[in-house]
C-alpha cells in the first residue's frame, strides 16, 4: 500500500472515529440524558417527606379528646424472607390476636407466598408494644413502616360528636361529627426536604437543600364539659338498662351561648374501631334522628300564643270539659282525665292536649306557622357538626285543621333532638335564639381564633319567656314527675310521650319518653334533653324520662356549685 | 513654554487587599469544607435520635392522657372508695358564730 493510500485509509478511519464519537456524545446527551440525569440526582440529592400531624379535639379543659398516636404497618419483603410462608404466619398470627385457623391468617400466608410481588402489607395498626414482640422474632423480610393514626385517651367519650379518620380518596379524612365538619382545619398539609447528600448517604452539611415546610393540622377548643359528658354517658346506659329503652339521647347546653356542653347517644360505637360498626351507627342521632315530640313541644305553641297576645296564663279554657273533635279524628288527654276550665298553666301542669287544640286554634295557622319556623321548626340548626338531618316543616298551604290541632301537641310535627333543645332554650334565654356551637376556639402555629357566641334573633318578647318559664316551673312543682325533683332548686321542665309512627298509623305501645327542662329556672346554667325510645317499663316521659333527668341534674348542680334555694 | 504632562491615573491600592481577600475566603471553604465532611453523619444520627425521640414523647404523652382519663380515674377512686356525692349540704342557712362579734 503506497502512502497516499494509507493516508486515505487513515483519513477513513478519523471520520468513522469522529462519526462513533458524536455518535455517542449524541446517545449520552440526548437519548440516556433523562436516565442518566436521573442516576446523577440520585446519586447526589435524596428527597423525603416531612409528615404533618392531624389536629388534636380538646375538652373544655383542655384534656384531650382526640390526639394522635403511633402505630406501625407491617409488612414483607418476599425476596428477604428467610422462612416460609406457613412457618412465619405460624409465628406471627398469636402476637397479632388471630387464630392459626381464622381466614385473616390465611389471608397474610396466602399473601406471604406471591411470587410475583415484592412488598406486600401484612398487618396494619400495631401498637408499639406488638411491633417490639414481632421484632423478637428475629425473621428476616419482615419491616416496619410509622403510621399516625388517631387516638382516644378517653376511649368511646363523645364519639358520636367527635366523629372519626378514615381513608378517602385523597388519604385520611374525616367523616362525621367534629372530625368532618373541620375537616379542612383539623388537617395538615406534609412537606418536603431536598437535599444534597455523600456518599454514604450522610446529608452534605454545606451542600444545597430545598425545604417545603409541613404545616402542621389546627387543634380545637371544644365546649365539651368532659366530667358532664361522662356523667351523661355513664347516666344514659344506667337509664337504658332501668327503663328498658332501645335507644336514647341526651343533650345538655349553656341556653345564654349556645355552647354544647354535653351530648350522647346509645348505642354508640368504638372510633377506634369505626369499620368494624354498623354504618346506621355512624351518624349522630341527636343531630340526624328525627322523632315526633309529643307533649314536650307544648311550651312552644304556648310560647307562641302568649307572646301572640291571643292568651294570658289565666287564661281559662273553655273547650276543656272533655275530648274535642277535630275532622274525623276525636283529640283527648293522655289520661282520659278532663278539667273544665283550666287556666293555660294548668294545661301545661296537666299536659292536656284538648286544652293545647284550644290554644293553637286562638292562635291560627298563619301565626303559629310563622313562630315555628322563627323557633327553628323546619331549618337546620347550623351547629358546627357534618351530617345534620333537616327534617322539613310542612308547606303552610298543605295544612289542614286537623294538623293545626294536632301540632298543639307535637304530633304530625318532626323535630332533631337537637332543634328542639335549640328552640326551648331560646324560653330559657329570655327569648333570644342562640345557635348550638362546638368549637370555642381554633388553635394553630400562628395563633389562635376565638369563636364568639352568635345570636340568631329575637324569638319572643322576655315578658313571654318569662310567663312560659314560670307554667314550666309549676309545671315540674305539681306535674306527673314532681316525686323525683330535686328538692330546694327551681327547674322549669316538660315531660312528653311522643307516639312513633309506623306505616300511616301511630304504634300502640311503643312511645319516646322524654324530659325538657333548664335550671336554675331564673338564671338558668343549662338546658337538658332526655329522649329515651320505646321504654319498656312505663310508656310514659313521668316515669322514665324525668327522673333521669333529674338523677343527671342532681349531679350537674354539684359539679356546676349551684346551690339550692 | 513647555507642558509637562502627569500620569493621573490613581493606583488601585484595593487590588492586593481584594486578591488577599479571595486566597483567605478559599482557604476558609477549603478548611470548613474539610472540617465539616465527615459531619453529615452526625447530622443523619442526630436526626435519626430527634425522630427517635418525638416517637418516644408521643408515646409518652399516650400513657399520660391514659392515666388521666376520667374513667381511669374513676376506677381509681372506686378502688379506693370513694363514692358519688348523693345530696348537697347548704351551710349558709345558719350564720358562724364568728360573725356575731
Amino acid at each position: 500500500m503506497d502512502f497516499t493510500a494509507r493516508l486515505r485509509l487513515l483519513f477513513v478511519l478519523i471520520v468513522f472515529a469522529s462519526l462513533a464519537i458524536v455518535y455517542r456524545l449524541f446517545y449520552w446527551q440526548v437519548i440516556a440524558s433523562p436516565g442518566l440525569t436521573a442516576a446523577a440526582e440520585n446519586q447526589h440529592w435524596v428527597s423525603f417527606p416531612l409528615p404533618s400531624q392531624r389536629g388534636e379535639i380538646l375538652a373544655s379543659d383542655g384534656f384531650p379528646l382526640v390526639t394522635n398516636r403511633q402505630a406501625h404497618l407491617l409488612y414483607a419483603s418476599i425476596p428477604d424472607l428467610n422462612k416460609s410462608s406457613a412457618e412465619i404466619t405460624d409465628a406471627i398470627s398469636p402476637i397479632l390476636g388471630l387464630d392459626k385457623s381464622s381466614t385473616e391468617a390465611a389471608s397474610i400466608k396466602e399473601r406471604l407466598s406471591r411470587q410475583d410481588l415484592v412488598w406486600v402489607s401484612l398487618a396494619r395498626r400495631l401498637s408499639p408494644s406488638t411491633r417490639q414482640q414481632l421484632e423478637e422474632l428475629g425473621i428476616a423480610g419482615l419491616g416496619f413502616e410509622n403510621e399516625n393514626l388517631r387516638g382516644y385517651p378517653e376511649g368511646s367519650m363523645a364519639a358520636h360528636l367527635v366523629g372519626f379518620v378514615g381513608e378517602g380518596e385523597e388519604g385520611p379524612k374525616g367523616f362525621f361529627g367534629l372530625e368532618g365538619f373541620y375537616d379542612l382545619e383539623l388537617r395538615g398539609q406534609p412537606g418536603s426536604m431536598k437535599r444534597e447528600k455523600d456518599i454514604q448517604g450522610s446529608p452534605i452539611l454545606i451542600g444545597q437543600a430545598i425545604e417545603n415546610k409541613a404545616k402542621q393540622g389546627r387543634t380545637l377548643q371544644t365546649t365539651i364539659n368532659r366530667s358532664v359528658q361522662y356523667l351523661v354517658e355513664k347516666k344514659l346506659e344506667d337509664g337504658l338498662r332501668r327503663y328498658g329503652a332501645t335507644s336514647g339521647s341526651i343533650i345538655v347546653l349553656d341556653p345564654k351561648s349556645g355552647a354544647i356542653l354535653s351530648a350522647a347517644s346509645r348505642p354508640a360505637y368504638d372510633p377506634l374501631l369505626y369499620w368494624q360498626t354498623d354504618p346506621i351507627l355512624l351518624s349522630d342521632p341527636v343531630i340526624s334522628a328525627s322523632f315526633e315530640p309529643g307533649s314536650i313541644f307544648k311550651v312552644l305553641i304556648m310560647a307562641a300564643a302568649l307572646d301572640a297576645g291571643v292568651v294570658k296564663p289565666d287564661s281559662r279554657c273553655p273547650i276543656c270539659n272533655g275530648p274535642k273533635q277535630s275532622g274525623e279524628y276525636t283529640i283527648e288527654t293522655w289520661n282520659d282525665q278532663y278539667y273544665p276550665d283550666s287556666t293555660m298553666t294548668e294545661i301545661i301542669q296537666h299536659s292536656d292536649n284538648v286544652g293545647m287544640v284550644y290554644v293553637a286554634e286562638q292562635l291560627g295557622l298563619e301565626k303559629l306557622y310563622d313562630y315555628l319556623q322563627q323557633f327553628g321548626i323546619g331549618s337546620a340548626t347550623r351547629v358546627d357538626l357534618e351530617g345534620e338531618n333537616v327534617p322539613q316543616l310542612r308547606p303552610k298551604k298543605d295544612w289542614s285543621v286537623v294538623d293545626l290541632d294536632t301540632s298543639s301537641f307535637g304530633q304530625g310535627i318532626a323535630v332533631t333532638p337537637l332543634q328542639m333543645a335549640k328552640s326551648v332554650a331560646a324560653i330559657a334565654n329570655q327569648g333570644r335564639m342562640m345557635r348550638p356551637y362546638l368549637v370555642k376556639q381554633v388553635i394553630s402555629g400562628e395563633g389562635s381564633l376565638d369563636i364568639k357566641p352568635k345570636e340568631e334573633g329575637q324569638v319572643i318578647r322576655p315578658v313571654t319567656a318569662k310567663q312560659i318559664t314560670e307554667m314550666m316551673v309549676n309545671a315540674v312543682e305539681k306535674g306527673e314527675a314532681k316525686w323525683a325533683k330535686p328538692k330546694g332548686y327551681r327547674i322549669a321542665g316538660k315531660t312528653g310521650t311522643a307516639q312513633i309512627p309506623i306505616a300511616g298509623h301511630y304504634d300502640q305501645e311503643k312511645t319516646i319518653a322524654s324530659f325538657i327542662g333548664f335550671a336554675p329556672a331564673d338564671d338558668p346554667a343549662f338546658l337538658m334533653l332526655v329522649t329515651l325510645r320505646e321504654p319498656s317499663t312505663s310508656p310514659w316521659g313521668s316515669e322514665t324520662a324525668a327522673p333521669l333527668w333529674f338523677e343527671i341534674a342532681k349531679e350537674i348542680f354539684g359539679l356546676f356549685s349551684i346551690l339550692p334555694e | 513654554m513647555s507642558i509637562k504632562t502627569h500620569n493621573t491615573v490613581p493606583k488601585n491600592h484595593f487590588r492586593p487587599l481584594i486578591v488577599f481577600l479571595v486566597i483567605l475566603l478559599a482557604l476558609i471553604e477549603i478548611w470548613a469544607s474539610h472540617r465539616l465532611s465527615t459531619n453529615g453523619e452526625k447530622l443523619a444520627r442526630l436526626e435519626e435520635s430527634i425522630r427517635q425521640q418525638e416517637i418516644h414523647n408521643k408515646l409518652l404523652k399516650e400513657e399520660v392522657l391514659k392515666i388521666g382519663s376520667l374513667s381511669t380515674l374513676a376506677d381509681k377512686a372506686s378502688q379506693l372508695g370513694f363514692t358519688p356525692v348523693t345530696h348537697v349540704l347548704n351551710l349558709t342557712s345558719q350564720l358562724p358564730v364568728a360573725f356575731k362579734y
